[in-house]
């Protein structure tokens, strides 16, 4: 009965959505307001019942009632509990009702917090984000319903897939989910805008915080997605440039600049019609990401036969939403007001190179992941646009981002002065230096510009540091002043120097991992020993093990340093029951230098085993730099000021219009 | 009952909540500006207390202050009384249609969509209620839980994945019934008839492929016990399936002379043999008496073979069929221009009920079948008999 329950609430809740579509924006054209008011219990009436579906669905993972046709296909008795939880959404049907949860959420959200909104604007921006719940309940119910039934039911499911079976993975898809639908709400509230033909002051206060929320899951997300296919996928790589990874990459890098623009607009009234364009095209890749995803033209083009429902509803999704949005951009922005006006170099002007660079650096992804979908579709030709292409476009693309990256907060609103900010910045042009040399004295064996990388993310992580200590005034007032002030700088302005700095760590540990990584293939049989990274690595044997749903063997590692016993890794191979599918585990010992990272592989002729060990330096900076972006994130957002951008006194030159 | 009692409150809940604010007088609306005009003024507000604690210079604070306060300016200098005309009347028209259409149409969608979509009625079943009536019903597939509950306990329990395995092949869990095999041979040790099962499973598991690790069980099953016959039907069959056509036409002659004329797969093996080599087919025939008419270059049984087909038990014979289906299909694959070959897969796979498989095949055909105006022309009157189309 709950199962059926949850199926008519999700049934209820697609009209109640369309309700919400039609209804208010037809107040709002007409200027009824009771018919804009509608919107408000129609979103939580919306969200609520999504919400009942998506628990019904959880009951029927739980108690394993495989007359459930998704559970049967998605879910095993012997699962633990947790990934019974978490295999709701480990497969498409269950995840598209996250999508449409979150998307339900973040609704709802608007319609409680929505009180200092125009009322026009807040009737359209919930009829907006109510057509996507439409979209895509639609496509639910019609291409992937997780509530169709069994008779008679099968005595038991077919399983997760193991390698979905990890906790970093079961938890990745939800905060990927928040990431890409928070891009909705900047979506509603710019269609919403250019409906109305203008843009309200209460536009920007709202749509950045929403950016800043979306942009913290994605980062987190992707963050996560990396970090399991490091320790999960046995090839000690954390990005490959995969079209999945792409595709939830793309709306970061829109996103990342569509949070930088919204503060533009939010402190200075600068920048509108960009942002409202960033917030269109930020959402359209989040939409594409889904369909690159869902739609099954990644495995092959061809797979579009296989389930051509699906692929083409998503599409007709994408095309809607992106081209219905641009075509209404196209229609309107030119009847908007440009905002504020500020000369080249100011801190809007190196926002708008961020923006530039940002949005370019996601076009050069965008082609390189739809190239070879393209050319295969086409052709039939298969070609592999991996890491090479990404290298040596985005790469670049990524350099004067770096370098500009630490000037920006440090140029005033309005009109900057570029002098005084690279003088400021000499603390950590210094540090680069610095660096430079270190690296070349430490690791003189790797390729000659890994050092320059190195030092220009110790550059960024030391420009955060110094844009801090300028507004705390470090050096130039008493210990109690720098602290009184400490305390006092605003919330965000922690979250910039947490964000920025992380971001420097990031890079940091992309570079040194990417140029001194050391890679051993070998053949070991048991007693046999290898150097890696400064470690001793002995082979002591192979063991057969169980767990609850797997069989295993497990290696055994003695690890030495310098002849002092350090750990024991035990990296193993294992063989799930339902469905039979072996996984690798890694064996990896993490430290500050960097991580050993030990695969166990098949048996060789003559006793050996193959063994990959790696020595992947710094590699954890890639994720703790992650988490600090997060942390700033979160920072940031705790900081509910409103803001308004002042520029200084002095009048040097006539401002130039922006835009 | 509870269900519907449920839904009733769920959709006259959710229809009354959205229509209550239509139900309920105006309240005034506040224009754009008035909006606009409150957030400037929170602005100003923010801008003081910062101001008062410190966090911002005073110098910033006046420059703040003086930017909020251009921008209150132009806001009512751009909107002077937006929204205040409007008549009442006109708007509320809408009002009473909109309600009225709305809460009729809302329950009445819902149900029809649900009635439609959904199974009323239908009743949960949790896997541990299954279990606990399982004594009780003592329906099949339960009592099969009631065993696998107790393996995932014991899996170290040898008898018990020997005694599920051919239940699960039985049931077509082709997957399961190998592992369970899988499991007992790990457990009890090997036997020809769990080797057998294995394989049996893992080749129905590839619809009639005979994959490496059966292959291996089947030379196992030969060493234990040489006598068997069935393993080395299915290895001659691998080795056609690998394109060793004359190896393998060589075993299923050897397996021929070997098995005594009424043996229930003499028919097939002369069949299989027929099929990739007619001449060594009619040889073995002409030597043989008691085989009335040997199927010359035949594809599909028929007459005598037919019958022998039939006296096999279902499982065979489905095996042997989708067998035979597979290899007219690699033969094809590797050699496409025998139009009757063509037809005769055609029509296999739409008697076997594989659509799919049948239409892929006709378009197989007519690229294959270009330059043979004469095969193509049998193979589209097939498609037109079977309704294939284009």
């Amino acid at each position: 009965m709950i199962v059926e329950l949850g199926h008519f609430a999700l049934i209820l809740a697609l009209l109640v959505a369309v309700v919400q579509v039609v209804v208010p924006m037809f107040g709002a054209a007409v200027r009824d307001e009771r018919m804009m008011r509608v919107a408000e219990p129609a979103a939580l009436s919306q969200f609520l019942l999504i919400a009942l579906a998506f628990l019904a669905l959880m009951h029927a993972y739980v108690t394993s009632d495989f007359s459930v046709l998704n559970v049967a296909e998605n879910s095993h008795s012997t699962k633990p509990l947790i990934y019974k939880m978490a295999g709701v959404w480990g497969n498409h049907e269950g995840s598209m009702l996250l999508w449409v949860l979150i998307l339900a959420l973040f609704g709802a959200a608007v319609a409680v917090f929505g009180n200092n909104l125009p009322p026009t604007l807040k009737a359209r921006v919930l009829s907006v984000q109510a057509s996507i719940a439409v979209a895509f309940l639609l496509f639910s119910l019609l291409t992937s319903n997780p509530f169709l039934r069994l008779d008679p039911a099968p005595s038991d499911g077919r399983g997760l897939n193991p390698i979905l079976q990890d906790p970093a993975l079961a938890f990745h898809p939800p905060f990927l989910y928040t990431g890409y639908v928070g891009f909705s709400i900047a979506f509603s509230f710019a269609i919403a805008a250019l409906i109305e033909g203008r843009i309200d002051a209460a536009w920007a206060r709202w749509v950045r915080p929403w950016t800043l929320a979306a942009w913290m899951f994605l980062t987190i997300g992707i963050a996560m997605g990396s970090w399991w296919a490091y320790y999960e996928l046995g090839w000690g790589g954390w990005w490959f440039w995969d079209p999945v990874e792409n595709a939830s990459f793309m709306p970061w890098l829109a996103g990342t600049a569509l949070l930088h623009s919204a503060l533009v607009m939010e402190k200075r009234e600068a920048l509108k019609i960009w942002t409202v364009l960033l917030a269109i095209l930020t959402f359209s890749l989040s939409l594409m990401g889904t369909f690159i995803v869902r739609s099954g033209v990644l495995t092959s083009v061809h797979s579009f036969a296989v389930d051509p429902a699906r692929g083409v509803f998503i599409l007709a999704i994408l095309v809607l939403f992106t081209g219905g949005g641009l075509a209404l951009f196209a229609l309107r922005a030119k009847d908007m007001q440009a905002g504020g006006l500020f000369q080249p170099i100011s801190r809007e002007g190196s926002l708008v190179l961020n923006n530039l660079l940002l949005v370019t650096a996601a076009a050069t992804v965008l082609v390189g992941t739809l190239y070879p979908m393209a050319l295969e579709g086409l052709t039939g030709e298969k070609i592999s646009v991996g890491p090479p292409f990404f290298n040596m476009t985005f790469g670049p693309l990524m350099i004067p981002l770096l370098i500009a990256l630490p000037v920006g907060p440090l140029l005033a609103w309005k009109r900057g002065d570029f002098l005084g900010a690279m003088q400021r910045l000499s603390f950590a042009f210094l540090a680069a230096l610095v660096t430079i040399v270190a690296a070349f004295a430490v690791e003189h064996r790797g390729p000659w510009l890994a050092p320059f990388g190195i030092a220009l993310g110790v550059y960024v992580m030391a420009g955060a540091i110094i844009e801090w200590a300028n507004r705390v005034k470090v050096g130039s007032a008493s210990f109690e002043e720098v602290a009184r002030r400490a305390t006092n700088l605003p919330r965000s302005a922690y979250g910039t120097l947490f964000a920025h700095f992380g971001i420097g760590m990031l890079v940091v540990g992309i570079i040194a991992t990417s140029a001194y990584r050391e890679e051993h293939i070998l053949a070991m049989k048991p007693g046999e020993k290898v150097a890696v990274g400064g470690f001793e690595v002995t082979f002591t044997g192979v063991e057969r093990g169980r767990g609850p749903n797997y069989t295993e063997d497990i290696a055994d590692f003695a690890v030495t340093r310098d002849g002092s016993p350090v750990t024991r890794l035990q990296p193993a191979k294992r063989l799930y029951d339902a469905p039979p599918q072996p996984t690798t585990e890694a064996g990896i010992h993490a430290s500050w230098r960097g991580d050993l990272y030990v695969v166990i592989g098949d048996a060789q002729p003559g006793g050996g085993y193959a063994v990959r060990a790696y020595f992947n330096p710094l590699v954890r900076f890639i994720w703790l730099g992650a988490l600090i972006m997060f942390l700033g994130g979160g920072i940031s957002l705790s900081d509910r000021r409103l803001r308004i951008g002042a520029p200084s006194r002095t009048r040097q030159a006539l401002p130039v219009p922006a835009e | 009952m509870v269900f519907w009692i449920l839904v009733a409150v769920l959709v006259a809940g959710v229809t009354l909540a959205i229509m209550r604010p239509l139900m309920v007088p105006a309240r005034p609306a506040g224009g754009i500006a008035d909006a606009d005009i409150a957030v400037y003024k929170d602005q100003l507000k923010e801008i003081a207390s910062d101001a008062a604690r410190g966090a911002i210079g005073v110098d910033e604070a006046e420059s703040a202050k003086a930017e909020i306060a251009r921008r209150l300016l132009r806001v009512t200098q751009d909107h002077p009384k937006i929204e205040t005309a409007g008549d009442e009347k006109t708007r509320s028209r809408f009002i009473t249609p909109v309600t009225i259409f709305t809460s009729i149409a809302l329950p009445v969608a819902s149900l029809g969509i649900y009635l439609a979509y959904g199974a009323p009625g239908m009743p949960a079943q949790p896997l541990s209620e299954r279990i606990a009536d399982a004594s009780e019903a003592s329906k099949p597939n339960d009592l099969v839980a009631k065993v696998e509950q107790r393996l995932r306990d014991h899996p170290e329990d040898g008898v018990g994945w020997d005694v599920i395995a051919p239940v699960y092949y039985a049931m077509g869990r082709y997957e399961d019934a190998a592992q369970a095999y899988r499991q007992a041979i790990q457990l009890l040790g090997e036997n020809p008839k769990r080797l057998q099962g294995f394989a049996n499973a893992r080749i129905r598991l590839e619809n009639g492929i005979v994959p490496d690790d059966a292959r291996k069980a089947l030379q196992r099953v030969i060493v234990l016990a040489p006598q068997t016959i069935e393993p080395r039907i299915w290895l001659a069959l691998a080795k056609e399936q690998d394109g060793h056509l004359a190896e393998a036409a060589a075993d299923y002659k050897s397996l021929i002379e070997q098995s005594p004329a009424d043996a229930p797969w003499r028919k097939v093996l002369e069949e299989r043999l027929a099929n990739i080599d007619p001449a060594a087919a009619a040889s073995v025939a002409k030597e043989n008496k008691a085989t009335e008419s040997a199927p010359a270059a035949s594809g599909a049984p028929s007459g005598p073979d037919a019958s022998a087909v039939m006296s096999m038990n279902p499982e065979q014979r489905q095996a042997f069929i989708t067998n035979m289906v597979e290899g007219l299909a690699a033969r094809l694959k590797a050699d496409g221009s025998d139009a009757a070959g063509w037809v005769k897969l055609i029509r296999a796979y739409q008697v076997l009920g594989r659509h799919d498989d049948a239409v892929k095949a006709l378009n197989d055909a007519r690229t294959n079948l270009k330059d043979n105006q004469v095969g193509l022309a049998q193979v589209e009157d097939l498609a037109r008999q079977l309704g294939l189309g284009s």
